[in-house]
């Protein structure tokens, strides 16, 4: 069976730069993940690519947490004409409460257990149930499970550090 | 009286019931229909759910996406200069392992036969600490053995419990047979592995042998992640792995049958590489006598006790200096190990084409490698002897990778 990967990489793109941006908390470096994917996953041509691509995303979000990428390469469009839409647009006031709202986050999904975080944020990125539980390990009778979990979790645990931010000030 | 549970709730409202088995999901919808109970759950679920999305939704990246033949350009206009780069990183790393190798003087063949060293179990690092404690002089000591049970040849001073029982099928595999299993080039093992050859059963043991479950991640769905894995092999020919002497991967997390690791088992690992070390600072016939008499606390895999090839010094290659990365793959790092001024080894990171990083450290003569920090859940590890030191390779990958990894490697010297 061929692949279309002009649409593979339409429909999951966006999907593989939200999973890593919830992994490495920079969009930049998140795009220049799934790019990097994709590059190998053009190479290689898996037979299951959507799979695969989370599968090595993951790994590479794993290694960056672990080290700053010392190879960086953009693509032209990403550096140029994106960027340059996005200072035009730029607002320190609105950065900054965006970062505040990023930490709030951050923090919440770092009060989930791995598994959960990474069912979630697998869910989030538009994966099914049965793409998770090969990624997880999960019974696919488990992941709703696991979701539910999670979802509560983050929930609460957002709520909290919603209430201390209010308190401080 | 039957109500749906949460995770059914969520797969109902994810609309993901259609992926658990017919009856299952025909059973949900039926009582959802019936149960006011568990519509009045759904609802809260329903609710709780959009609040997570909702919660995601806020720290959702505005992503540019490029054009497809956007992204084929920069395929092809990446490949040349991506060789350079590897090219000049590999000259790097080569020179900064060459300069090792004089540095400390290693100049002794390594003639040592066989090592076999404890799994750390729970203490495993998963946090992006892991490299950073491998600095550490002291590592904190390892963990519990993975199994209460060892080979009756096995004494105590080695790690023999690392290896679970043998298969009832098999009490008397000879070790010479493990030892080639470990250590040579394996077409069928290098191709994805029949599920009867030898390293398969190795793997099983060892993964059985910590009482709890393998870690998913690596051991999910072995096709997959075998496809991820080899994304970074471009080619499998190459010598004969002869003088592996412990290849490991790490243990399941910790069970809540799991002990805590005795420090005694800590100071026998490290006991059995200073014997080992020892041996290798005799003489070349006391080499053969000492690698001989060192049999009883070596794992079965080398062989010594019992005749094995591995007891021949012959066997190990003549090594004055090696090097510390393999070619072809991007290197993200060489750098030295240990803390201040203390010099405990090299260390090259490199990127496998599948994302996940290959560590190959380089340990002189007097440190051994239960100083390195515990192997990380999911990851291999391959040890054997380096000059007067100890060569250790690390990756998240199938032991045949690594061990085709480290191949490629030694073809380079």
């Amino acid at each position: 069976m061929s692949i279309d990967w002009n649409d593979l990489y339409r429909s999951t793109f966006p999907d593989l730069v939200r999973f890593l941006h919830r992994k490495v908390w920079d969009a930049e470096r998140a795009r220049d993940l799934a790019q990097e994917a994709f590059v190998r996953a053009l190479k290689h041509e898996p037979k299951r690519p959507r799979a695969w691509l989370f599968q090595v995303a993951a790994n590479l979000a794993r290694d960056e947490a672990r080290m700053v990428i010392r190879r960086k390469k953009h693509l032209v469009l990403l550096k140029g004409e994106a960027e340059a839409r996005e200072r035009t647009g730029h607002d320190p006031a609105a950065e900054m409460a965006e970062r505040e709202q990023w930490t709030r986050v951050r923090e919440a999904l770092d009060a989930l257990s791995e598994k959960d975080r990474e069912a979630l944020l697998l869910w989030d990125a538009g994966q099914s149930y049965t793409e998770i539980a090969k990624h997880t390990g999960l019974a696919v009778g488990a992941v709703g499970t696991t979701l539910a979990r999670a979802r509560k979790r983050l929930a609460e645990a957002y709520r909290e550090r919603e209430q201390a931010d209010v308190a401080r000030r | 009286m039957w109500h749906v549970d949460d995770g059914a709730l969520h797969a109902y409202l994810d609309g993901a019931l259609d992926e658990y088995p017919v009856a299952e999901a025909r059973r949900v919808r039926e009582h959802l229909e019936s149960c006011a109970d568990c519509r009045a759950r759904l609802d809260e679920e329903r609710g709780l759910r959009e609040e997570a999305d909702r919660i995601l939704g806020l720290a959702a990246p505005r992503v540019e996406v490029p054009t497809f033949e956007e992204l084929r350009a920069y395929v092809r206009a990446r490949e040349p200069a991506r060789t350079a780069a590897s090219v000049r990183l590999y000259r790097l790393g080569w020179a900064a392992s060459v300069a090792l190798a004089l540095g400390t003087g290693w100049i002794l063949r390594g003639g040592i036969p066989v090592q076999v060293r404890a799994p750390g179990v729970g203490s495993s690092p998963t946090s992006s600490a892991a490299l950073d404690a491998a600095e550490e002089a002291q590592a904190p000591a390892a963990a519990p053995s993975t199994s209460g049970a060892s080979l009756p040849e096995a004494d105590d001073r080695g790690l023999e419990r690392e290896r679970a029982p043998e298969p009832a099928a098999e009490p008397a595999a000879p070790a010479s047979r493990r030892q080639n299993i470990a250590v040579s080039a394996q077409p069928n093992a290098l191709t994805g592995g029949a599920g009867g050859t030898p390293v398969a059963q190795r793997r099983e043991v060892a993964a059985g042998g910590g009482g709890g479950a393998p870690a998913p991640a690596a051991l999910a769905d072995a096709a997959d992640l075998d496809e991820v894995a080899k994304a970074s092999l471009d080619s499998v020919s190459g010598p004969a792995v002869s003088d592996v002497v412990a290849a490991r991967q790490a243990p399941a997390p910790p069970t809540a049958a799991a002990a805590p690791a005795p420090t005694a088992e800590r100071t026998r690992t490290d006991a059995s590489f200073r014997d080992a070390d020892a041996a290798r600072r005799a003489t070349p016939d006391q080499r053969l006598s000492s690698a001989v008499t060192a049999a009883p606390p070596l794992e079965p895999l080398a062989g010594a006790a019992q005749g094995g090839r591995a007891a021949q010094p012959s066997d190990a290659p003549a090594d004055d200096a090696f090097g510390l990365v393999v070619p072809g793959l991007d290197v993200l790092d060489v750098l030295p190990v240990g803390q201040g001024t203390t010099f405990a080894g090299m260390r090259a990171l490199q990127r496998l084409e599948s994302g996940d990083t290959l560590e190959i450290v380089h340990l002189p003569e007097g440190v051994a490698p239960t100083s390195l920090a515990p192997l990380r859940e999911g990851w291999r590890e391959l040890v054997l002897p380096r000059g007067s030191g100890w060569l250790v390779m690390r990756a998240p990958v199938a032991e045949p990778v690594l061990v085709e990894l480290l191949q490629r490697l030694q073809a380079a010297r």
